[in-house]
């Protein structure tokens, strides 16, 4: 049994584990970095120059344009970058990639160069790092959008210009809703509720108390608009006699409260249905058991 | 029908007639129908005999919410006679100054905390009760009246209508721990029709006197200072 374990399980499963030890394909990840190199980029901005032969190659770019970057391929290397700060008009590029077999540099395939507009003398690139009060360079004025009442209220980019304030004058005739008089408040006023102060005895009468009250001014127009608060005359009065002091009477009223027992009502009913059951059934027992058994 | 059931039947009805009439006759046996008095300390009051005070709530210590039971009696008038041989302490709950959810909260104590049911506490002492606030500078107790004149419950309400009934209300002094009350206002009142009650007083007590309605019998007490 066991050998028959070992002829049809163990042994194919070493087998098949030696042969993935040794397959082509773990090979095949070994030189996945010999897999043939990109090509420089030939698309956007950049221009590429094929078949070139030797260590050297020399780009010059059109009048109006610069080089900022360029790129060469030199063998089965990969492609080699260079920018160029500030942009150039012209550049040569070197094949500085070495050939392992005899260390000597490869000769270019190819090369590309990205090509930028040669900025315009007087305009210069501002960014943030320029002084605000350099006069050579000043950051370029935002775009003003065209405001309509498609654009959200919530645009940050676009916001409604602010209406203009008419300056009004008395020539300005009254109904004009596009000039109207500015509003003054508190041209016309009403008083409010006087606010009374507590009574306390007055320093000049111990025997009499005052209390001092001030009203606020409301707007006519705005009744929350405060337009300041007056002082009215105090009020004095003879000090009330205590009233427990003199016996006299004290009031108030009682409420109604659930003080009776009036939360027994069901069990008062329930207490007489068992009491008239308890009596109707001793007089039919009386009747049936012991009256008929006398007879 | 076959007299074994018969006596079964009579003897089944004859029992839980005569437990439920054992229950609602006399309450105070269960055990549910004792005033708690376990859990309340037994205050003696902020009051002694040379106390020129006057202020009902400075000597009851009626402040916040609180509970207090003190002890009972009636100095000038005799109680009814199944009363004599018990203690008697008063328990109130002070509920503060008279407001809707105060008065919510009074006829919910006084339907379960304060229920006409619980009368005594489990020592078999007589616990007069009753929740208590503040109206208009007086404070006002109300408690139960089973209407027996204190024959059959041990109520203020009974006590209050029972010495009412033999003119001794008025002028009765009773005591709450060390502060003297002395009646000084007795009234009658339908509440819905007249609810106002004047006089000089510091307490106003007011008890029921008809099962469903609103006749109350309202006394007015004053603090007796030395």
């Amino acid at each position: 049994m066991k050998d028959k374990i070992l002829s049809f399980l163990v042994l194919p499963s070493i087998m098949f584990a030696l042969f993935l030890a040794f397959s082509p394909v773990g090979r095949v990840e070994a030189i996945s970095g010999g897999v043939p190199a990109e090509t420089c980029p030939a698309t956007g901005d950049w221009v590429k120059v094929d078949d070139l032969s030797g260590l050297l190659y020399t780009y010059t770019a059109l009048e109006g344009q610069l080089i900022a970057e360029s790129c060469y391929k030199a063998g089965s290397h990969t492609p080699f970058f260079q920018t160029y700060d500030p942009a150039l008009s012209s550049v040569t590029v070197t094949s500085t990639l070495l050939n392992p077999q005899g260390n000597a540099a490869q000769e270019l395939s190819h090369a590309s160069f990205r090509l930028v507009n040669e900025p315009d003398d007087d305009m210069c690139e501002w960014n943030l790092e320029i002084p605000a009060d350099d006069d050579d360079c000043v950051p370029p004025e935002e775009e003003m959008c065209e405001w309509d009442e498609t654009i959200p209220a919530d645009d940050d980019d676009c916001v409604p210009p602010e209406e203009e304030m008419c300056e009004w004058n008395e020539e300005i005739p009254a109904d004009d809703d596009d000039c109207l008089p500015p509003v003054v408040s508190c041209v016309e006023t009403t008083d409010g509720d006087i606010v009374w102060g507590p009574w306390t005895v007055d320093p000049s009468d111990p025997t009499r108390e005052y209390r001092e009250g001030s009203y606020t001014k409301y707007d006519v127009n705005d009744p929350t608009k405060s337009c300041g608060t007056e002082e009215v005359d105090p009020e004095r009065r003879d000090i009330p006699d205590d009233p427990d002091v003199l016996g006299e009477d004290d009031e108030t009223g009682v409420v109604l409260a659930a003080t009776g027992p009036t939360d027994n009502i069901l069990v008062y009913v329930v207490e007489l249905l068992l009491v008239a059951m308890l009596v109707t059934y001793s007089v039919f027992f009386t009747k049936t058991y012991f009256l008929k058994n006398s007879k | 029908m076959n007299k074994k059931v018969a006596i079964i039947i009579m003897a089944v009805l004859f029992t839980g007639t005569a437990i439920f009439t054992f229950t609602v006759f006399y309450p105070t046996l269960l055990d549910s129908f004792f005033v708690n008095t376990q859990d309340i300390t037994v205050l003696q009051t902020n009051a002694s005999e040379n106390v020129q005070s006057s202020d009902l709530g400075e000597l009851l210590t009626l402040k916040g919410s609180t509970t207090s039971t003190v002890p009972f009696e009636v100095s000038n008038r005799y109680l009814p006679s199944n009363w004599e041989k018990k203690n008697t302490y008063v328990k109130y709950t002070y509920l503060g100054e008279y407001s809707l959810s105060v008065y919510s909260k009074l006829n919910e104590l006084l339907k379960t905390d304060y229920s006409w049911r619980k009368q005594l506490n489990k020592e078999g002492d007589i616990v007069l009760s009753g929740p208590m606030f503040l109206k208009d500078g007086i404070y006002q107790l109300h408690v139960h009246n089973g209407l027996s004149l204190g024959k059959k419950y041990f109520l203020f309400g009974d006590l209050l209508e029972y010495l009412n009934s033999k003119d001794l209300l008025l002028g009765t002094v009773m005591k709450f721990g060390d502060v003297r009350l002395e009646c000084t206002t007795v009234q009658r009142m339908e509440i819905e029709k007249e609810s106002k009650i004047s006089g000089d007083m510091d307490l106003v007590i007011s008890t029921c006197l008809e099962r469903n309605g609103d006749l109350r019998l309202v006394s007015g007490w004053k603090v007796i200072t030395q």
